[in-house]
C-alpha cells in the first residue's frame, strides 16, 4: 500500500470479501487495525502543517493519478 | 344570560360560540369550549405526530422534499450566523439537535460524523480534511462493526 488511494481499495476489498464469508473477522480486524495506524499517522502529518500553517504535497494522501493531470 | 352546562356559570350569550349552522348558540361557554379543544387535541397528538412522521419518512406528496427546500431556502436567506444566535438563545435544544445529529452520522457513518472522528474542529487545527482519509477512515469503521457483528 503506497498511498491512501491504494488502502481504500484493499479496504473496500477486505470489506467484501469479510461480507462474503471469505475472511475471517479476525484477519478483517488485524487489517482494519493497521489502517487505523497508517490513517492516524496521516492525520497526524496533515494536523502538523494545519498547525505550522502550511500546505505542503503530502504525497501518501496524493493519488499517482493527480500527477498526470498536473500541468 | 346563559348557564354553561360544564362549569355552572352565568355568563352573557356573548361568551358562547355559535354553532356550524350560525345561528344556534353552544350549551358551554367559550372557556369550557377551548378546554375541551385543547383536551381532544393534546390527546390526539402522539397519534397525529406519528401519522406526520410516517408520511414524511414515506415522502408523500414529496413533503420531505419541500422540507428540506425550505430549509435551504431560509438558509440561503438568514445564513449562518441566524443557526449561531439561535443555538445561542436556545442552548438545551441546541444541544439535543448536535445529539441527534451525532446519533444519526454515527448510524449512516456520514462524512459530517468521520470527520469530526478524525479531526474535531475544537481540537484541531486542520480546517479541510483530506476526502480520502475521510474515505479509508469510514472502511475502517465499517469492517471493524462488520467484524463485532460476527464475532
Amino acid at each position: 500500500m503506497k498511498n491512501a488511494e491504494e488502502l481504500r481499495a484493499e479496504l473496500s476489498q477486505t470489506f467484501a470479501q469479510l461480507k462474503a464469508g471469505e475472511i475471517k473477522p479476525s484477519e478483517a480486524a488485524e487489517l482494519a487495525n493497521l489502517a487505523g495506524k497508517m490513517i492516524n499517522s496521516a492525520k497526524v502529518q496533515v494536523e502538523y502543517y494545519a498547525l505550522r500553517k502550511e500546505s505542503p504535497r503530502i504525497e501518501w494522501l496524493e493519488s499517482p493519478n493527480t500527477e498526470i493531470q498536473r500541468p | 344570560m346563559k348557564t354553561c352546562t360544564v362549569c355552572g356559570e352565568e355568563k352573557p350569550e356573548s361568551d358562547y360560540r355559535l354553532h356550524s349552522d350560525k345561528k344556534t348558540v353552544m350549551r358551554y361557554c367559550n372557556d369550557c369550549h377551548l378546554a375541551k379543544r385543547r383536551a381532544q387535541h393534546a390527546a390526539k397528538r402522539e397519534e397525529r405526530n406519528a401519522q406526520f412522521r410516517a408520511r414524511y419518512a414515506a415522502n408523500a406528496n414529496g413533503v420531505k422534499d419541500k422540507m428540506a427546500a425550505a430549509r435551504k431556502a431560509k438558509y440561503a436567506k438568514q445564513g449562518r450566523a441566524a443557526l449561531i444566535a439561535w443555538a445561542a438563545a436556545n442552548p438545551e435544544k441546541a444541544a439535543e439537535a448536535q445529539r441527534k445529529k451525532m446519533k444519526r452520522g454515527r448510524e449512516r457513518l456520514s462524512d459530517y460524523y468521520v470527520r469530526r472522528l478524525l479531526c474535531h474542529p475544537a481540537r484541531s487545527a486542520v480546517k479541510q480534511v483530506p476526502e480520502i482519509l475521510i474515505e479509508c477512515k469510514r472502511l475502517q469503521l465499517m469492517i471493524e462493526r462488520e467484524c463485532r457483528e460476527k464475532r
